[in-house]
């Protein structure tokens, strides 16, 4: 579901990583983990078509995402990005229903059909009762389940997200992790997200890939805290 | 939620038509309703109040509503595309920038011995101040692609603000009595000197600016999240970046080019769209914002007739304690 081929990336004459390959299949849940600035959102950018790689492509659903619009793209890849989305008179509803954006006409005007969709994902997330709720009102971990929501409602096969269980607590670290995984196999969805929470993440993930002295690794999960250990030297 | 929308949308909408009919009774000489009225309609009336109503106070009120449709509009569009709630067209230095423009054509221009007057004059004033307005955001939307704090861009538009002031403190130290005064009363904003003939320039224009706004909502609406939400939804961030500083161009920049700075519209109105109507949908606020601007501007050109002040005084006196409120309110305002 997810192709990277041969992606080169970095900044300043620093090279972040070199010739990275990797392929994630749909249904699978995959950690990404790294040290601080290994280019861990760098690569994510990428694969979001938000920055653009020194060489090689990524191909989403067999597509390359160059040659996609950004509408194209918004069809196959949803983003959950770091910063934080505290608007006053926000409802969650709302915001959900942006991730409908690339289904609307120009006034993003909602058909029946995309209210059952942002329902279905709100239900999804465990969030339906938040819906009249505004976002400014929530604590970390539920606003970051609405952004999961949003990311849902765009019905896309790939999901990437960035450091999703930042700012949070031990509980809601672990339930964000568990809720990635059981998206993933339930709804079979392609799930990427970076995280330094291994704890968490590596019982509910399906593989992992590690980021370290410019090389891409594609782990399983059993194997992970092996080859962490290993690769860290920890 | 709707039913309370559309209350709300039809109060503003006849306090738009009773302040607007109000502007055409209030003035110098004291007209009644029915004079108002029949002046309007082709009734009868005579000669004299018919032709004040009719070739005046109707250009001028119609000038103040749309002022404050472009203004609030402009303002709405700024605090959402910079994600800040105090970006407005003059905090932001689009003021400053259209203050530079007129400067440098009403007192620059005959330093170097050239001079306009007349109509020519009043045309190069408004596409001096035109350019300067859009000279300014295009900087500030270069600017706010480089860098993501919100709070820097804004310091750096008060900055820009304060050096563009400068430079036309020492044209204005620099030039003649007349262009001086020519500049001052610029700089004071009126909606009076806007002649039928201009009218027929600033309409279209504005209506330009408001279907773009239209255009816009959408991707309005995505960047409420940011601008990284907005491209991964599958809005053409380029394309939208551009639409809305056009429109702000046309709106704001049109606005300022023919009655000077009015200040505070743009920065206030869309906060009391906000509180009244309780949203944060464009689809929603733009119009609200469109109705609450309409009627600050005619409730002030109202002020301004009985208090003899210039109508940005008013809007300053007006707008800042809607701010401060709003401010205090609602500490979590500021992300």
């Amino acid at each position: 579901m997810i192709r990277l081929e041969n992606i080169s990336l970095g900044y300043d004459g620093r090279t972040l990583f070199d010739d990275a390959s990797l392929h994630l299949k749909a249904g699978e849940a995959v950690a990404l983990v790294g040290r601080n600035g290994a280019g861990k959102s760098s690569l994510l950018r990428v694969i979001t078509a938000i920055e653009k790689p020194h060489s090689g492509r990524v191909l989403l659903d067999g597509k390359d995402i160059a040659a996609l619009s950004a509408e194209e793209r918004a069809r196959l890849v949803a983003f959950v990005g770091t910063e934080r989305v505290r608007i006053a008179n926000l409802r969650c509803e709302d915001v959900v229903a942006i991730g409908r954006a690339p289904y609307t006409n120009w006034m993003g005007r909602l058909q029946s059909s995309d209210r059952a969709i942002v329902a279905h994902a709100l239900q999804a997330v465990g969030m339906l009762h938040f819906a009249e709720r505004t976002i400014d009102t929530l604590s970390d971990g539920e606003c970051q389940r609405i952004m999961i929501a949003r990311a849902l409602a765009q019905q896309t096969p790939v999901i990437i997200l960035d450091e999703p269980t930042a700012f949070l607590d031990i509980p809601t670290r672990h339930q964000i992790c568990r809720l990635l995984g059981e998206l993933a196999h339930r709804e079979g969805k392609c799930i990427l997200y970076s995280t330094h929470d291994t704890d968490a993440a590596l019982p509910v993930c399906d593989r992992v890939a590690i980021i370290e002295e410019q090389h891409l690794y594609d782990v399983a999960a059993k194997e992970a805290n092996v080859r962490i250990s290993a690769l860290f030297g920890l | 939620m709707q039913r309370r929308h559309n209350i709300l949308f039809i109060v503003l909408a006849a306090l738009v038509i009773a302040l607007f009919v109000c502007d055409l009774a209030v003035g110098t000489v004291s007209l009644s309703l029915g004079d108002v009225l029949s002046a309007l309609c082709g009734g009868d009336t005579d000669e004299m109040s018919r032709r004040i109503i009719i070739d005046i106070r109707l250009t001028k009120a119609i000038m103040a509503l749309a002022a404050g449709i472009a203004l609030s509009i402009s303002g709405l569009q700024m605090q959402t595309l910079f994600r800040n709630p105090m970006a407005g067209p003059y905090v932001l230095g689009v003021s400053a920038g259209a203050s530079f423009g007129v400067a440098l054509f009403l007192l620059g221009a005959p330093l170097i011995g050239l001079s306009a007057s007349g109509a020519l004059g009043t045309l190069g004033t408004a596409g001096a101040a035109w350019i300067g307005a859009a000279a300014v955001l295009m900087l500030i939307i270069a600017l706010s692609r480089r860098i993501k704090d919100i709070m820097v861009i804004l310091i750096l538009g008060m900055m820009l603000s304060s050096a563009l002031g400068a430079i036309v403190e020492i044209l204005q130290y620099l030039s003649d009595e007349q262009s001086l005064k020519s500049f001052v009363v610029w700089t004071m904003g009126s909606l009076g000197d806007v002649t039928r003939a201009q009218l027929a320039i600033i309409l279209p224009l504005i209506t330009v600016g408001i279907a773009l706004s239209i255009a816009t909502v959408k991707p309005l609406n995505t960047l409420l999240l940011g601008e990284t939400y907005a491209r991964t939804s599958g809005i053409n961030l380029p394309r939208t970046r551009r639409a809305i500083l056009l429109s702000t161009t046309l709106l704001a920049g049109t606005i300022t080019a023919f009655c000077g700075p009015v200040g505070f519209v743009g920065l206030a109105v869309p906060h009391v769209a906000r509180m009244l109507f309780r949203t944060a949908d464009h689809r929603t606020l733009l119009p609200a914002s469109a109705l609450i601007g309409g009627v600050m501007l005619l409730f002030g050109d109202l002020l301004s007739k009985a208090l003899l002040l210039p109508i940005n005084t008013i809007t300053a006196l007006m707008g800042i304690p809607i701010v401060v409120y709003i401010v205090l309110r609602n500490r979590n305002l500021m992300q």
